[in-house]
């Protein structure tokens, strides 16, 4: 597994569904962008650990996960 | 406990079988969620299930809020499944591997009460592995199982450490056929499921088949919500769902008391929000400002009762508000009969959590001190230092620590412990003296002696720095004894001695300490290993007695070791036989006969039996001082349990094997810095060995047998069944078979019998 980048990366995560300011205030540290139907979230992560647990608190919260990039 | 080095479990204290100190919360946890009342029925899945009972694993993988539990409480109550259930809901404390253990112990015990018996001691005993002991014991047991059962672990998802999947994964690969295992999880978990699914042993549930077909969901909104929806709007909110049940579910509740239905559902399914998003907040806000407050401040809890909510949100009919959010389906759900303790949906309780910290920051901290303070007043430690910690009450949470890491540890609970000290702040542990004895003892008991004497030096600094620091158990007393322990198990027994008279010094006159049954043992050991037999005879004498008022048994077996050890030096056989059967005695009533501390009166019986021309008894006897001496880190005692089976080795004329054992007992008395006594012992085996002549052991084909089929040799002339031996040696049912089809032909024979006494003639028993 390459995790452990050494520094913080940007990612760009697409779910499905638009999510309100006031829902997306629990993804803390994300912008939110609504698209037709999707949202794109975006932010920084200090490390895979911290991506895993987006994406699990993503989960827990009943929401559609449908692309995770990476920015450079 | 997979992998895991070895435990210093004797220096501590006994280890009964765990029990969580608030029974009512742990009991919650065994429950079968009854399916409500009014559930829309799911019998095709059901019926799928019932199937599924053929293969091994049954995987239900889906989604928060897809309806999983609610499919297997169904599946529990159909009366076409005629076993019963044992159930578990895990939560994140089960990453402890021993509280997961003893989880799945506890709910399989709600079946077949008293099952699990040996696996639990194994469970608890240092040093031990969940693959390679605990495992082997609980799938023997299961396989003998009169009638089938099914294992549900619920919430499997919390799952993260590693060992516990290894684990898994191992319990499934030898499940016998008695046992279906089910495992509900939200995301598919890390075990082998493309084996299991290529030999058709997994049954699959998954969102796909979790999801309400329009007829469902017109009985859920209709029939269950009672809204009288036309097929229409069914078939529209159906759509806009795609049959998933939490969002049905709400979208039925912000339909309740609606007029405008057919406005509401048109700009609901035109609408391309997030389900939970759109509509949870709806109900949420349609909710009175009591029922609000109250489910926003009871949203930190896992678990819900009345007084507990009562105290948390400081609102007296918090009892009443429960049962009526159960009531109107406002996703609570009853986790037992009596209806004492629910939890919200999971789904709602995010929703819900992140509502309150949004609207109400400020008050967090404050609800969750409350909740530890009622968690501890029922007795609840592990609930209780949890909320602390969340609340950032470190103060608070320390005082838990420091008061009740020493009953933890004692029951095997090592992770968890370890956990609240990684839930603290680093700069908060590295300025606590008791934690730091904490972060020591917990190295102990690990095997990291590096570990042990780096946070005892941090721990001594402090004390200097801050001589009134920490009074429970007493810090200066701890440090002395823990430096004591170290250094005995370093193989430093001179040291050991002088750091025991400091620790039983600063005891002396004080108030009870749990440190004295621990500091007395291992201060009379490393007297007699040091050649002070007189001394170290009344200092275990001390132990014995302190820790047998103490209930520690573990120190009691230990002393009782000690003293038998010292009267066989002496040439007293009938003594030393005496105290070594004491310990046999109080390891067999206590469960702790596959504790390392019971190595050294191993050994001593060992000795006496082969004095007295027993050698079988004896060389059984201490192979298994040895096995056991292997599990912990004392080197003087794993020196010592070498040096006798070399010597009985010897005697039986097997001279390869007593090379080999010498060569192990010189490399661990080579390893102590002060050895004491035992250097004078090794120098005593060497020159015998050195003499005598050698001469293999040969068979009836003169083929030999190795050394495992030896060991299922000595048993076979038990009268212990192949499964019996099987566990006595860990090992399971067909390698015993194997070793004994290999027996029998090597020394040319047919039957258990003539094995036996072709063995005798040959001299190989």
């Amino acid at each position: 597994m390459t995790s452990q980048a050494p520094s913080r990366r940007h990612y760009e995560i697409v779910v499905g569904g638009r999510l309100s300011e006031r829902y997306g205030a629990a993804l803390e540290g994300m912008t939110l962008e609504p698209r037709s139907g999707q949202t794109m979230l975006r932010g920084d992560f200090a490390d895979q650990s911290h991506l895993y647990g987006m994406l699990d608190r993503l989960r827990d919260f009943g929401i559609e996960l449908i692309s995770v990039n990476a920015v450079d | 406990m997979e992998g895991a080095a070895v435990t210093v479990g004797a220096l501590s204290a006994a280890a009964p079988p765990t029990r969580g100190s608030a029974p009512v919360l742990a009991e919650t946890k065994l429950q079968i969620p009854a399916p409500r009342a009014d559930a829309v029925p799911r019998e095709a899945l059901v019926g799928v299930l019932i199937a599924g009972g053929g293969t091994r694993l049954t995987l239900v993988d889906a989604p928060p809020g897809s309806g999983k539990t609610s499919l297997l409480s169904q599946w529990n109550a159909d009366p076409r499944e005629e076993r019963p259930f044992a159930w578990i809901s895990l939560d994140g404390g089960d990453n402890d591997p021993v509280r997961f253990w003893d989880g799945v112990i506890a709910a399989l015990r709600t079946v077949v009460p008293d099952t699990g018996a040996d696996a639990q001691t194994a469970l608890h005993s240092p040093g031990t592995t969940v693959g390679d002991h605990v495992l082997p014991l609980l799938v023997n047991e299961l396989a003998a199982l009169a009638k089938p059962l099914v294992l549900v672990l619920d919430d499997y998802h919390v799952v993260s450490n590693e060992a516990l999947h290894d684990g898994v994964a191992l319990l499934i690969e030898r499940l016998p056929a008695t046992v279906h295992l089910v495992i509900s999880t939200r995301s598919d978990p890390a075990l082998p499921l493309g084996r299991l699914r290529a030999r058709a042993q997994l049954t699959e549930i998954r969102i796909g088949e979790l999801r309400f077909s329009r007829d469902e969901a017109e009985r859920f909104l209709n029939d269950v919500l009672g809204l009288d929806l036309e097929a229409r709007d069914v078939a529209r909110l159906q759509e806009r769902t795609e049959g998933w049940v939490a969002g049905l579910q709400l979208a039925g509740l912000s339909l309740r008391g609606r007029e405008d239905r057919a406005a509401f559902i048109e700009s609901f399914a035109g609408d391309d929000r997030q389900i939970v998003d759109y509509l949870g907040f709806e109900v949420l806000d349609d909710q009175s400002q009591t029922v609000r407050d109250f489910m926003l401040r009871t949203s930190i809890l896992d678990r819900l009762s009345g007084p507990l909510c009562a105290h948390v949100a400081e609102m007296d009919d918090a009892a009443q508000l429960l049962a009526a959010l159960e009531h109107a389906n406002l996703f609570v759900l009853a986790l037992d009969s009596k209806r004492d303790w629910y939890r919200y949906h999971q789904l709602f309780a995010e929703l819900l959590r992140h509502e309150l910290a949004q609207a109400h920051p400020d008050l967090i901290p404050s609800l969750h001190r409350r909740a530890a303070e009622w968690y501890r007043n029922e007795g609840a430690i592990h609930e209780a230092i949890e909320h602390a910690t969340a609340a950032s009450d470190f103060a608070y949470a320390i005082e838990l620590i420091t008061m009740h890491w020493y009953e933890f540890l004692q029951r095997g609970r090592l992770e968890t412990v370890a956990g609240w000290i990684d839930g603290l702040p680093a700069s908060t542990v590295t300025n606590e003296p008791n934690l730091c004895l904490t972060k020591a003892w917990l190295g102990v008991n690990m095997g990291r002696l590096d570990l042990v004497d780096r946070w005892l030096g941090a721990a001594e600094r402090l004390a200097a720095e801050r001589p009134d620091a920490g009074q429970l158990p007493p810090l200066e007393s701890g440090i002395a004894s823990l430096r004591a322990i170290h250094r005995y198990m370093g193989g430093n027994v001179g040291a050991a001695v002088d750091a025991g008279r400091h620790a039983l010094d600063l005891e002396r006159g004080g108030p009870a300490s749990p440190w004295r049954p621990v500091g007395c043992p291992v201060l009379g050991l490393a007297l007699h290993w040091r050649g002070h037999a007189d001394d170290a005879l009344a200092t275990l004498s001390d132990a014995a007695r302190i820790a047998g008022e103490d209930g520690n048994h573990l120190a009691a077996m230990h002393a009782s070791g000690g003293i038998a050890a010292i009267v066989y030096q002496r040439g007293d056989l009938e003594a030393a036989e005496h105290y070594a059967a004491q310990a046999t005695a109080i390891a067999h009533e206590h469960g702790l006969g596959e504790h390392w501390a019971g190595s050294l009166s191993a050994a001593v019986l060992g000795q006496v039996l082969d004095r007295r021309g027993h050698v079988d008894e004896a060389d059984r006897a201490i192979a298994h001082a040895v096995e056991l001496a292997n599990r912990g880190v004392a080197l003087v005692e794993i020196a010592y349990g070498l040096v006798a089976l070399a010597e009985v080795r010897h005697e039986r004329g097997r001279n390869d094997e007593a090379q080999l054992l010498r060569q192990r007992a010189r490399a661990a008395v080579g390893g102590c810095a002060d050895a004491g006594i035992l250097g004078e012992l090794m120098m005593r085996l060497e020159r015998r060995l050195a003499v005598e002549p050698q001469a293999a052991p040969t068979s009836g084909t003169g083929e030999p047998l190795s050394d495992a089929e030896l060991a299922v040799l000595r048993l076979l002339r038990s009268d212990l069944s192949q499964r019996e031996i099987g566990a006595e040696l860990f090992i399971s049912l067909n390698t015993v078979k194997t070793h004994a089809r290999n027996i029998y032909r090597k020394l040319a024979v047919a039957t258990r019998a003539d094995a036996v006494s072709r063995a005798r003639d040959l001299e190989l028993l």
